[in-house]
């Protein structure tokens, strides 16, 4: 059965923090800002907590007999060291920058090097199925943008920067424009749903 | 009395009687005719080959019985033309007959304990195991047997009933002379004198199969046992299709990018203009002298250098114009970024650290932490990342770039530097209230990926503004270079983007082509060869 006092808590927080908006009461501003002070502390509490158990889960999986034991031990190792210079040198050191510089950003920059090679090989074999207009409009509008990003050697095709800066400024932002608005609904109506105890995601057995 | 005997049995029965009284065979005449008293039907006989004493033979065999019946009496009769003509003795079961055996059909149904032409020798003469029996037989005792005395009628009538009956009921074993049955008659023997002596019909044990059955059962044999094998999969090819195309698209788009790198040739103009990033330059200019600026650093390292190449030229212009800076991120990597930002592109503008910017650090809580930084900051993160007491408090003043910030509204500019489209949107949505008042002199400045362009120009183009400036990506750093004049980073990445996304559409293009083309293509032609 659910605790009555965790509901009772969520809808007492979510009002005060909601009229908080809309009413500039020094109580009200107050409370608001001390709650809001709590869940910064809670979260950061909740990233540690996170950081030990993904220490504790790889520790228990390097040491047993586990095919993939290798890459537990990677990350512990990674973990350890960074931590250590981080902590001992401080975030801001040459040493800490030397490993985000060398190891971190690079590695990430080559993800997203690999996933321009991915879309690229998606986009090429789109048109391996049978086309029809939504794949031939999503492909144009694709070299379109690509093309026009680029100086495109300094040519200047007629129409073609305009049909840039048109599909950037009117099917792009409508798109854009409804999924903001879905959202927002979204929100509102999960936010409205807690405030009413209709959706209660918190004290489960 | 009348009585009637019965076909099967021999035994008399009254004559209103349907059923014999004591093998409840039918004793109705078979169609043959009437069965006279003392005429009896041998099993096996011509009148009793069903085995019911003729009754309904005809009428209701069956025709594989009757083709089998046939078959018989043709065998039977091939038989009957051969006069056995062998001289039997007699034996103790059956007195006073040595007969001779005629090899007629009605007997030759019967059961026969003689030897036969098959147990003889090829030279016609009896063996010798088989002659020391009948030797034997045809001692004395057994011809006190042979001769029996004056029979009585009912014993006629039993000299004509099957041999192996007669055997049975005159063997002088069946007369019991020990045991809980001695001096019963009748009794069922255990002596082998009453076991049929016919030699079983042999059997062969193996099936007489063809060869061409045989062929099949060795193809069927083969086929379930290639079943049980274990096939090994067919091993895919170390290069595919895939592969080579991937390859190949990685190689010409590094090729692309390595050729404008290695000829340095620069010869790609800058784009002229960019209305956001024109509203920010314009924005920027009119900022005071030593401006408090609130910088936001929420991207990941993978598109730093996109992010930075469009930050650079702002950054510039903003300490150009002696712009204070204060560092701080809802992301963990975000303030090491920001670090690394300021000493790898700012390091010749000399900005201090605690003097010239703070880093506040990380703001951990999503949207509730950037809410409650932005209600109270000096609450939410009291300290800098490097353990600097920021703000004004009874033990010290506060650093520089955050004095007499008492409110998030409080600071002339807030750039942020974002890359994900939910992060800029909270960013977007806590701010708004602070930044749409009337009052507010706060504006909000957008440095964003290329990618995140549809998202935030609603709020660009809104009115209110949200967002006040708006420099996207590449291109939007490109036309902020150019607009201040300080073109060195943009221009080295200028040509390489230019060709490269110059290619990635080329390749797009005709590869989407050609796959769509080349099958079309061959389907003709594969048309057009089964119409021909």
């Amino acid at each position: 059965m659910k605790n009555p006092v965790y509901t009772a808590v969520a809808i007492g927080v979510g009002l005060v923090v909601l009229l908080g908006y809309f009413l500039q009461l020094d109580l009200l501003v107050n409370v608001r800002i001390i709650l809001l002070e709590w869940a910064t502390i809670l979260v950061g509490v909740a990233l540690l907590v996170g950081v030990v158990n993904l220490f504790i889960v790889h520790w228990r999986k390097s040491t047993t007999d586990n095919s993939n034991r290798i890459n537990s031990i990677a990350l512990l190792v990674g973990l350890t060291i960074t931590l250590a210079v981080a902590g001992w040198f401080g975030p801001t050191h040459p040493y800490s920058l030397w490993i985000f510089n060398y190891i971190q950003v690079p590695i990430e920059a080559s993800l997203v090097a690999i996933l321009s090679i991915v879309l690229i090989y998606a986009g090429v074999r789109l048109l391996r199925r049978k086309p029809n207009l939504l794949t031939i409009v999503f492909i144009a509008t694709a070299v379109v943008i690509l093309i026009m990003s680029g100086p495109l050697f300094g040519i200047d095709v007629p129409g073609l920067a305009e049909l840039r800066i048109w599909i950037g400024k009117v099917p792009a932002v409508a798109g854009a424009r409804g999924i903001l608005l879905g959202v927002s609904l979204g929100i509102v109506a999960a936010g409205l749903r807690i405030l009413m105890g209709a959706d209660r995601p918190y004290g489960e057995n | 009395m009348d009585e009637i005997h019965c076909p099967l049995c021999g035994k008399p029965n009254p004559v209103d009687n349907k059923y014999c009284d004591f093998c409840l065979a039918h004793l109705e005449p078979h169609e043959s005719g009437q069965v006279e008293p003392g005429e009896k039907l041998i099993p096996g006989s011509e009148e009793n080959r069903d085995g019911l004493g003729g009754h309904g033979a005809e009428a209701e065999t069956p025709d594989w019985l009757r083709e089998l019946q046939q078959s018989s009496a043709g065998e039977s009769e091939e038989a009957g033309d051969q006069d056995l003509g062998l001289e039997l003795p007699a034996s103790d079961w059956m007195p006073g007959s040595s007969t001779q055996v005629s090899g007629t059909q009605d007997e030759s149904s019967t059961i026969s304990p003689f030897l036969g032409d098959s147990e003889r020798n090829e030279s016609g003469e009896i063996p010798t195991w088989l002659n020391d029996a009948l030797i034997e037989e045809n001692s004395p005792a057994s011809q006190e047997v042979e001769d029996p005395p004056q029979i009585s009628q009912d014993q006629a009538q039993r000299d004509e009933a099957p041999v192996d009956q007669k055997a049975f009921e005159q063997s002088p074993g069946s007369l019991e002379n020990a045991g809980p049955l001695a001096g019963l008659t009748g009794v069922l023997s255990a002596e082998p004198g009453i076991i049929r002596i016919r030699k079983p019909r042999a059997y062969s044990t193996k099936i007489n199969v063809s060869n061409s059955q045989q062929e099949h059962v060795e193809l069927l044999k083969t086929l379930i046992e290639d079943e049980g094998q274990p096939k090994p999969l067919p091993g895919k090819s170390a290069i595919s299709q895939q592969h080579v195309l991937r390859w190949s698209i990685a190689v010409v788009l590094l090729l692309a990018v390595l050729w404008s790198i290695i000829t340095s040739s620069e010869k790609m103009a800058l784009p002229v203009y960019d209305e956001g990033s024109a509203e920010v330059n314009r924005l920027i200019n009119e900022l005071p002298e030593n401006a408090r600026v609130l910088a936001g650093f929420d991207f990941e390292p993978g598109l730093a250098a996109e992010l930075d190449t469009a930050a650079v030229p702002v950054f510039d212009h903003l300490m150009s114009q002696g712009a204070l800076l204060t560092l701080i991120s809802t992301s963990p990597n975000g303030p090491i970024l920001a670090e690394r930002f300021l000493q790898t592109t700012q390091s010749e503008n000399g900005y201090i650290n605690g003097l010239d910017y703070t880093n506040l650090g990380y703001i951990p809580g999503g949207a509730a932490g950037l809410l409650s930084f932005i209600e109270n900051p000096q609450g939410t993160m009291p300290y800098s990342i490097d353990g600097l007491a920021v703000w004004d408090t009874e033990t010290g003043e506060a650093l520089p770039p955050v004095v007499g910030i008492n409110q998030i509204s409080d600071y002339e500019m807030i750039i942020l530097l974002v890359d994900d489209p939910d992060v800029a949107r909270v960013w977007i949505e806590q701010l708004a209230p602070k930044i749409t008042n009337p009052l507010s002199l706060t504006s909000l400045v957008l440095v964003t990926s290329a990618q995140l362009e549809p998202i935030v120009r609603p709020y660009y183009e809104s009115i209110p503004q949200p967002v006040n400036g708006l420099v996207v990506g590449l291109r939007g750093g490109a036309a902020y270079a150019r607009l201040i004049g300080g073109d060195q980073l943009p221009r080295q990445y200028w040509d390489a983007f230019g060709l490269g996304t110059f290619v990635a559409a080329l390749l797009i293009l005709v590869g989407g082509l050609a796959y769509y083309v080349v099958p079309e293509l061959s389907r003709t032609v594969r048309g057009q060869e089964k119409v021909e």
